[in-house]
């Protein structure tokens, strides 16, 4: 079989030069659990930039491709979460996204902003018929223009490009989720690593995570999820209910890494690199079974590194009109941090940039000298509030932003089917800058440059719930019921009155 | 009047092969009066209830969708010709103390969900606007393929519907209802824009009958779980999950069903004759006066297989740059899938037609809340929208 293969590989040569490369990290987490980071990446050589080539693809999958393309987009990053992910715990996440629910974001090609308006348009609605998730309803309502978070992470090719950020918080992950994104995959479940992808397993971990990234010819499909092992000593089969059948062929590396402090692991790994073991597929024999085995109860000694920045957000005030917003930024370094702190609320929450108020621990002192600079874009229903300050944390301390916010009386028709629950509202996100120099720039067209080395690291808030006033549901039909009824007895009553003669009849 | 010899040496040709045996009876069978014209197969199949309590909707719907789909050696509707509606996810509930199955008995022996499931209509997605644009093809400009319905006037359509029900109507989401008005109108959109050659409703809900009673387009054969005035039963509850977890009248279905397969001769009066009131606790009814073709010679698998259109080559097929299509088979004939034709930029999709959805008759709770909101003179875009 190997060489239909090669021909298959030569063949593709000729078009485009694909490589597949898969990795699966098992880390053990200092409270016990296990989190498992999968890492798909479909790299196209030689690829132009913009997609522009004729799409023969063996490995790339041409449905997402062809996606891509029709709607312009040079740079994708969708990520569909559930659970909380617990930085002090689990450290820094190997996938930054971590915001519960599905958040979109993508740099799209457009000559001005209707035709990425257009485009946006389009390109959520086909990935949301890929990826079985209600993405096409983030619209005007929920969608947000950035001006400082989420910059390319490797440079845009030619061409006016534009920001599209949005999130869904209450969305659901499911099997529905995982088939497609699985179906992206050459070797799809049935050899490679991908096969672990057990969705019961996936599903049951206290938080779990899919996300698909597209930047410049490379496709990166992740998934990561923190199991909770049902015993110290584990295995592949009692952790996810799955061992490996086979390996995928087509893969150029396919490297299952184990990191876990003082483990026996049983069968012997290949290789170790920096206290990772690791098993490199192609020379594994299968079925892949792999057991850990903690022989002695050793003191866990693995931290992973948390982000500088720890960031805790809430609202305060139960009235309608009298609500907070309270954020903590913590600074747990010893040098001053800068933050770009993304906060995008709803129409229907109004917040009042006039009552901004920065502190520093408990210093009374109003600190608005640590507001570097702010982009506002105000709320105009549908359009959501996008709220960017640039923040300078200084060493060892804690910041407490706070803003005043009133929640808007809507319609009864602007509620949702299950009211009673309140809206969620977006996680804020801070993105941890580089320090002062290099400054910011103004790149050509006026759009903010950061001179930056690799993505900056982004830390999500957990979502807030947003209770607003519900009006009573069967008024509606209470008034029609009443009002039918009081005017069917009083015209009922007149029209007998004036139309019957009233005669008296002879009792026999 | 001369008959070309042709045709007599067809009709010779066929008088001699009627008298062959399997083969010739089953040409016969094909043109016979009763036999269904359709060439595809869909099925729609709508979940309409939210929250944990209506489990039992979802595993409805599931364990249909499972019976139509589960393996080619079943009866075979393909994922992407099955619209699955499922208005609450429970697989991945936090509720659920089995995450990523669904089961239809107390026991939990078969887990619906499985590995390979497309949703294709999610949570709030799940309303009366989409379900009646997805009928009648008017769906918003961008709607993804796997969002619609692409029937033709060949295709038998399977259409279920599960959720809470009462006189004339059947509840969305727990806080609006379609009427038995809006549907019989969808589907005479659907008559009259040729997106079904034949359509079997099936609706398992209280007083589900009356949602069958206003339909007026032909080519219909509708079943129902209860009469009006009655309720439809749920059937067992799982004591781990901890909710009822498949109605009585579905599961009455889904038994009878696993019965047949893709080759199967069961007609529709086989599982109608096995309504069973005092099993099931309610009175099924079935509605065929619109229905053109006998009952006991309609079968099973016009609507619940999959029609597939085989044909075996004998030569490989060659798509190389020469254009030619056949060649002869040769060592590189694996090579030969990768070169496609150039596939430049996408042909746009063809926009759905956005308009009104057209009300014939029948005055309904959502029409009256649509014209009130009408006056207030509001703009649509901050309105609730999934």
């Amino acid at each position: 079989m190997r060489w239909h293969i090669s021909i298959l590989l030569y063949g593709a040569a000729q078009a485009l030069a694909e490589r597949f490369d898969e990795r699966l990290e098992l880390t053990a987490l200092p409270d016990g659990k296990v989190l498992g980071h999968w890492t798909f990446t479909t790299t196209l050589q030689n690829a132009e930039p913009g997609l522009n080539h004729a799409q023969h693809y063996t490995l790339f999958p041409l449905g997402l491709g062809q996606i891509l393309n029709a709607h312009g987009a040079s740079e994708l990053h969708l990520a569909l979460n559930a659970g909380q992910w617990d930085y002090k715990l689990w450290g820094s996440p190997p996938e930054p996204s971590v915001a519960s629910g599905a958040e979109l974001w993508t740099w799209i090609r457009a000559r001005n902003t209707t035709q990425a308006d257009e485009r946006w348009v389009g390109f959520r609605n086909a990935l949301a018929g890929v990826f079985c998730a209600s993405l096409g309803s983030l619209d005007n309502q929920r969608t947000t223009t950035p001006a400082l978070s989420f910059r390319p992470s490797v440079p845009l090719p030619a061409g006016k490009h534009e920001l599209r950020h949005a999130t869904l918080p209450a969305e659901h992950v499911c099997t529905e989720n995982l088939t497609p994104f699985i179906k992206l995959l050459p070797c799809k479940a049935s050899a490679g690593l991908a096969t672990l992808l057990n969705p019961h397993a996936l599903f049951s971990a206290p938080f779990h995570g899919l996300s698909v990234h597209y930047t410049q010819g490379v496709l990166r499909l992740a998934v990561q999820a923190v199991f909770t092992p049902p015993r110290q000593d584990w295995s592949l089969h009692t952790l996810l209910d799955r061992s490996v059948p086979s390996a995928c062929t087509v893969a150029s590396s396919s490297t299952l890494s184990i990191v876990a402090a003082g483990a026996q692991l049983d069968p012997e790994p290949s290789t170790d690199v920096n206290g990772a073991l690791q098993y490199d597929l192609a020379s594994a024999s299968f079925p892949l079974e792999v057991t850990i085995r903690h022989p002695v109860d050793t003191v866990f000694s693995h931290r992973r590194l948390t982000p500088a920045v720890s960031l805790r957000r809430t609202m305060t005030g139960s009235a309608q009109y009298a609500g907070g917003l309270l954020v903590q930024l913590e600074n747990a370094r010893n040098d001053t941090v800068r933050v770009s702190y993304l906060e995008t609320l709803p129409w229907f929450v109004t917040l009042y940039l006039h009552t901004i108020d920065i502190r520093v621990d408990e210093d009374p002192r109003q600190r608005l000298d640590l507001l570097e600079r702010l982009s506002y874009v105000p709320p105009r229903a549908p359009a959501p509030t996008t709220l960017e300050p640039i923040l300078r944390l200084p060493p060892m301390s804690r910041v407490t932003m706070r803003f005043q916010l009133e929640r808007a009386f809507l319609l009864y028709t602007q509620h949702p089917p299950d009211a009673q629950r309140g809206w969620d509202l977006p996680p804020a996100v801070v993105t941890i800058l580089p320090p002062s120099s290099p400054p910011i720039t103004s790149g050509p067209g006026g759009q903010v440059v950061f001179a930056l080395q690799g993505p900056p690291e982004r830390v999500y808030a957990k979502t807030l719930l947003a209770d607003l006033a519900t009006p009573d549901f069967s008024m509606p039909y209470n008034v029609i019921i009443m009002s039918s009824t009081l005017v069917a007895l009083l015209f009922g009553n007149v029209f007998n009155l004036m139309t019957r003669a009233f005669v008296i009849v002879n009792a026999q | 009047m001369r008959i070309p010899s042709a045709l007599w040496a067809l009709s010779l040709a066929l008088a001699v092969a009627a008298h062959d045996g399997p083969a010739a009876s089953a040409a016969r069978d094909f043109f016979a009066p009763y036999a269904s014209n359709h060439t595809n197969n869909w099925a729609v199949l709508v979940s309409s209830s939210r929250y944990w309590f209506n489990y039992r909707h979802m595993a409805n719907a599931l364990g249909m969708r499972v019976t139509l789909y589960r393996t080619v050696k079943r009866l075979g509707i393909p994922d992407s010709n099955i619209i699955l509606m499922l208005a609450d996810d429970v697989a991945c509930n936090a509720r659920n103390g089995y995450p990523g199955a669904v089961y239809a008995n107390a026991g939990r022996g078969l887990d619906l969900y499985g590995d390979n499931i497309e949703v294709d209509y999610r949570g709030y997605e799940v309303t009366v606007e989409a379900f009646i644009r997805l009928l009648t093809g008017r769906v918003p400009a961008g709607t993804p393929r796997s969002k619609r319905l692409l029937t033709d006037d060949r295709s038998n359509v399977f259409l279920y519907m599960t959720g809470h029900g009462g006189n004339d109507f059947l509840k969305f989401q727990d806080n609006e209802e379609i009427s038995a008005y809006d549907l019989a109108d969808a589907v005479e959109t659907m008559w009259q824009k040729k997106r079904y050659n034949e359509l079997f409703f099936m609706v398992d809900s209280c007083q589900a009958s009356s949602l069958y009673t206003k339909f007026y387009s032909p080519n219909i054969l509708a079943t129902a779980s209860s009469q009006v005035g009655e309720n439809s039963w749920a059937r067992e509850r799982d004591q781990d999950i901890g909710v009822f977890v498949i109605d009585h009248y579905t599961h009455l279905v889904l038994e009878f069903l696993e019965q047949t397969n893709k080759t199967s001769h069961t007609t529709m009066n086989d599982l109608f004759s096995q309504y069973d009131p005092v099993r099931i606790k309610s009175n099924a009814s079935v509605r065929s006066d619109l229905f053109p073709r006998p009952l006991d010679r309609t079968r099973l698998t016009d609507f619940f297989g999959g029609v597939a259109q085989a044909e075996v080559v004998d030569a490989a097929l060659g798509m190389g740059s020469g254009g030619s299509t056949l060649s002869a088979p040769s060592s590189s004939e694996d090579a030969s899938w990768t070169e496609r034709p150039p596939v430049g930029r996408t042909v746009p999709e063809e926009d759905g037609e956005e308009g009104e959805v057209v009300q014939v008759k029948g005055f309904t709770m959502s029409s009256a809340i649509a014209g009130l909101v009408a006056l207030a003179g509001l703009a649509g875009s901050t309105l609730w929208h999934p």
